[in-house]
């Protein structure tokens, strides 16, 4: 393997995969496009059609439906004359209040805080990417956004409903409430929002309104 | 090793780090990387972020996290997750008979998926790290393709541990009905959820890209 620099392409052309280091020459069309590293088989880049479109578009629908989502019960309870209905932040607030402050920190941060911060953050690098403004604040909020990504765990206690529901439902009189369906709803339009996510774009837009 | 053999990809020249190139983990930029300076703190032109050619520290760090994070499990598995109080007696669950008293009740798909979020995907994520680890450490002779799928799904199935403390959380909400029957948490979930906050992580802190470094050393 060679260690010269001398046949070194153009900088804005070439790349490296984030996960084995290889050198990759980035391609000149910039839409569909989708690029696995020839080594390890890391998607290193995959750029669609107005991305950056549907990110905002999923983001703004997966905001909105937040907001029911986590005011509206997701499931209420019903034993003898006594019912009982719950939300994210209820069952957070019950453990909290029996002293199990981890737990508790726990829920509220990756079924609350995260994916709320998360769609925020998508949200306003989109709009700001789209305006060509704002690039100082884009730039914080894109690592901020890639340092906070996995703490996000909606689909994961979405799933933790499902467990509860059939757990429940021979024990008890169940009723799923419609928050139930504001939450699947919030669950796809934030999944498709952080698949359609293409942070390249992003850094692209960046680098173009710098110079 | 072969880069080059698909031909539709652009042809690539060896790795970053031998061109005196860095990529920024935080924007994806490619930087220079001087190494006359490689003690010094290097930045981004882009972002501004510190750079690393790899990340400080990765394998002691992931050694020491991932331990960590075993030993929690001990507590975990051992004390009460939820107590189930109904007409004034109390029944503890840990985990595993948590498991158990699924099955007992027939209801064998719920019980097969607590066991894989709380029993199984715990102790394979940490198996998975620690065969990483190990791997970059002795230098093992296995195909390194291979060993980036282990780090792949790692990566991707260590969430999936935090279902039970999301089922716990919302059975205390919902069936807190007084005299009737009260579930309560046991301190055996805090302890499962800083096993499973640790061994993100560990996770976080391994550099895949040591597993190639070494095959590179290796072919050379
Ligand atoms: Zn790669
Ligand atoms: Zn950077």
């Amino acid at each position: 393997m060679s260690h010269s620099t001398k046949s070194l392409p153009e900088h804005g052309h070439l790349t490296a995969c984030h996960e084995c280091d290889l050198l990759v020459n980035l391609p000149h069309e910039r839409v569909g496009y989708r690029l696995k590293c020839p080594c390890c088989g890391y998607v290193i880049v995959d750029t669609r059609y107005d991305a950056l479109g549907k990110t905002l578009a999923a983001s703004l629908a997966a905001l909105l439906l937040f907001i029911p989502a986590n005011l509206l019960p997701i499931m209420a309870i019903n034993i003898g004359d006594m019912g009982q209905s719950t939300t994210v932040l209820q069952g957070a607030q019950l453990m909290w209040q029996a002293e199990y402050f981890w737990v508790a920190f726990m829920v509220v941060l990756t079924a609350f805080i995260v994916p709320l911060l998360e769609l925020s953050l998508l949200l306003s690098i989109t709009v700001l990417a789209k305006l060509r403004r704002g690039m100082g604040f884009v730039v914080s909020a894109v690592k901020v956004y890639q340092k906070i990504r996995s703490w996000g765990m909606l689909e994961v206690y979405m799933f933790g409903i499902l467990v509860s529901i059939v757990k429940l439902v021979d024990l008890a009189d169940l009723v799923v409430n419609g928050g139930l369906y504001c939450f699947g709803g919030l669950l796809f339009c934030s999944t498709y929002a952080a698949a359609s996510f293409d942070p390249h774009e992003v850094w692209e837009i960046v680098d173009e309104t710098k110079h | 090793m072969k880069p080059n053999t698909d031909p539709e990809t652009p042809a690539a020249s060896g790795r970053a780090i031998h061109r005196g190139l860095v990529l920024c983990h935080d924007c994806h930029k490619l930087n220079r990387w001087d190494i006359k300076q490689a003690h010094a703190i290097q930045r981004c032109g882009r972002c501004g972020a510190k750079m690393h050619p790899r990340k400080p520290n990765s394998l002691a760090r992931t050694w020491a996290l991932s331990i960590t994070a075993a030993l929690c499990l001990i507590p975990a598995n051992i004390l009460p997750i939820m107590t189930i109080i109904s007409f004034g007696k109390g029944q503890s669950d840990t985990i595993m008979s948590g498991v158990i008293a699924l099955i007992h009740y027939e209801m064998y798909p719920i019980a097969l998926v607590v066991f894989i979020a709380s029993v199984a995907v715990p102790v394979m994520k940490l198996l998975g790290i620690w065969i990483l680890c190990l791997s970059v450490q002795f230098g093992w002779n296995s195909s390194p393709r291979q060993r980036t799928v282990l780090y792949r799904m790692v990566e991707f199935i260590g969430k999936w541990s935090m279902l039970d403390v999301f089922v716990i959380a919302i059975l205390v909400a919902l069936v807190n009905l007084g005299a009737l029957a009260t579930i309560e948490a046991g301190h055996g979930a805090t302890a499962f959820c800083l096993a499973v906050v640790i061994t993100i992580f560990a996770a976080e802190s391994f550099d895949s890209r040591l597993i190639w470094d070494q095959e590179e050393n290796r072919n050379e």
